[in-house]
């Protein structure tokens, strides 16, 4: 169940940042300085602006949730950081996201509003260019699922 | 451990060099510039100035060729445009160079955002203070008299 348009994301990514020597002057510098973005803020930008979008039930695979809430419950990781990988450039970003999805919405229009969302801001907020966003459906939410059973025996 | 030797009579306490007043300026400026909250020291290269014991967490001013310092800020910031709040954080620093007569002094300012921080993580970290101090205070008004330290 998965629309995952990660395959060639390796390969495709290889030319982050890599616009030779005679690239232009990045939007975060100035004659005054310069602005650097650590790689957990744009994880953190992408995984709000993934979360504001209608459908999004909740970020991460089956394995990356059952860890974080182990790993959250010891203070080791953010939830926000959570499904959300990152590749930051001095002046590009690529993101690869993991998401479960409400049942009943559409997988294409939820994704591409994903997609959309998530380049316009990291785009507004960082300054970066955003090369790609990759999106994979690894499960969908049922309205329930986070009922536990009743027992059987009393 | 060495010990820092007491300062003769008439002798002010602390004499920071230009290179830390320039530090504390420049942190104290980027901080109070709205939608900044912090400077973070950092894990692997530490931006930290150390001003008579005190610990100025998010900021290093280092020398540079033309005897100017170049200051390095490292911040927190809430979920806004960070190029301008970057441009508004170095116009700030600017600013308060010149008032406190280091305009000279100060060469480029670098600023990296290591983190950011949405409303509701503000608000939860309000919440958890205010608990903080109200469970200070509790323990602080179960102590007995003599070992509240205030002398009473």
């Amino acid at each position: 169940m998965a629309e995952a348009a990660s395959s060639s994301a390796a390969a495709s990514r290889a030319g982050v940042d890599q616009q030779g020597e005679s690239r232009s002057r990045s939007p975060l510098e100035s004659g005054k300085g310069r602005t650097a973005i650590d790689d957990s803020v744009v994880t953190k930008v992408a995984s709000v602006a993934a979360r504001e979008v209608r459908g999004v039930h909740e970020l991460g695979g089956g394995v990356a949730r059952a860890l974080g809430s182990v790993t959250q419950r010891v203070g080791v990781t953010d939830e926000r950081e959570q499904g959300v990988s990152v590749e930051v450039g001095e002046r590009e970003a690529a993101v690869d996201l993991s998401v479960v999805i409400d049942f009943g919405e559409s997988i294409p229009r939820v994704t591409e509003a994903i997609r959309e969302n998530v380049i316009r801001r990291i785009e507004g907020i960082t300054g970066l260019t955003v090369t790609e966003v990759n999106v994979s459906v690894n499960d969908l939410y049922f309205p329930g699922d986070d009922r536990s059973e009743p027992a059987r025996v009393q | 451990m060495s010990q820092a030797a007491a300062p003769a009579p008439g002798q002010p306490a602390h004499d920071p060099s230009d290179r830390v007043r320039l530090a504390r300026v420049a942190l104290d400026a980027a901080i109070a510039v709205p939608k900044v909250v912090r400077g973070e020291a950092g894990r692997d290269v530490q931006r930290v100035t150390v001003d008579g014991g005190e610990r100025l967490e998010g900021v290093l001013a280092i020398a540079q060729p033309d005897g100017r310092y170049g200051i390095e800020l490292r911040l927190v910031a809430q979920l806004v445009p960070l190029h301008a709040l970057a441009e508004d954080v170095r116009a700030k620093v600017r600013g308060a160079a010149a008032r406190a007569g280091l305009e000279r002094s100060l060469g480029e300012v670098n600023i990296e955002f290591a983190g950011l921080l949405t409303a509701e993580e503000r608000a939860a970290a309000a919440r958890a203070a205010q608990a903080t101090a109200l469970a200070a205070q509790a323990s602080a008004d179960r102590l007995p008299p003599n070992d509240r330290g205030d002398g009473r």
